[in-house]
């Protein structure tokens, strides 16, 4: 499979607004430093996300390969309006610059979702992260 | 009515209610068991450690849940990465470096 999820249509860019700040739950494409935009998920709180005395999020980004596991989640293109089936890998939960977040993508997480990530995040951190058929 | 005696029925209102959660949170469970660990469960509460025999089956079963929870997730943890295919081993790597190399350019210090 073709590393598709990592490099948006540039169709895209042309809802975005050019303000506009991240908010939890959405998808960006952003600058990691190779050079290609690559996708990822704001999972920190709006209070920080819009406040201008803060100059970075947390995101969790998106891979192209992978397996469903404890800390990686599968989702399908309708999912993210990524152009192939993708995997949010929590155990990259990572601090972000915004000013490294190039333009939002139309998809958001839903509040299932979040929360979902948000246990896979613990799940990367913490041994003791509910984890099981009833969790997940 | 007095404030006190408000705050007095408003706390005693507020037990009743945690009583009744409480009562309904839990199932009753009549059964026996082995001899070491019936003396085991009452050394808890002779050693202050539950207030009750109740208490300490529900302690040692939460800790027993513990253990098997760690170990699911510490298991599908390593076959997670056991089973990575040679391409997502790549791809991990890259987003490992990247996101590495990524957070040297956040000023911790300035951050507030």
């Amino acid at each position: 499979m073709a590393a598709c999820s990592m490099q948006a249509p540039e169709a895209w860019t042309s809802i975005l607004s050019p303000d506009a700040k991240p908010k939890r739950g959405e998808i960006w494409r952003a600058d990691l430093g190779d050079g290609k935009k690559r996708a990822v998920a704001i999972v920190s709180l709006d209070q920080r996300n819009l406040s201008d005395r803060a100059s970075s999020v947390l995101a969790v980004p998106f891979g192209s390969y992978g397996a469903e596991g404890p800390t990686v989640l599968r989702m399908s293109p309708g999912e993210t309006g990524l152009p192939g089936p993708s995997y949010l890998k929590a155990h990259f939960i990572q601090v972000l610059l915004k000013n490294k977040l190039f333009d939002r993508l139309p998809r958001t997480l839903s509040a299932t979702q979040l929360r979902e990530l948000v246990l896979m995040v613990r799940c990367a951190i913490d041994p003791d992260a509910p984890y099981g058929p009833s969790t997940r | 009515m007095p404030s006190r005696e408000k705050a007095i029925r408003g706390a005693a209102r507020a037990e009743g209610s945690r009583i009744a959660t409480r009562t309904r949170n839990r199932m009753k469970l009549s059964t026996t068991v082995a001899a070491e660990n019936f003396a085991f469960l009452e050394t808890m509460v002779s050693s202050g450690r539950t207030d009750s025999v109740a208490e300490a089956v529900d302690l040692a079963i939460a800790r027993l849940r513990r253990v098997e929870n760690r170990a699911r997730l510490e298991a599908a943890t390593a076959a997670y990465f056991d089973g990575l295919s040679p391409e997502a081993e790549v791809e991990e790597r890259r987003l490992g470096s990247l996101l590495h190399a990524s957070a040297g350019s956040v000023d911790f210090d300035l951050e507030p």
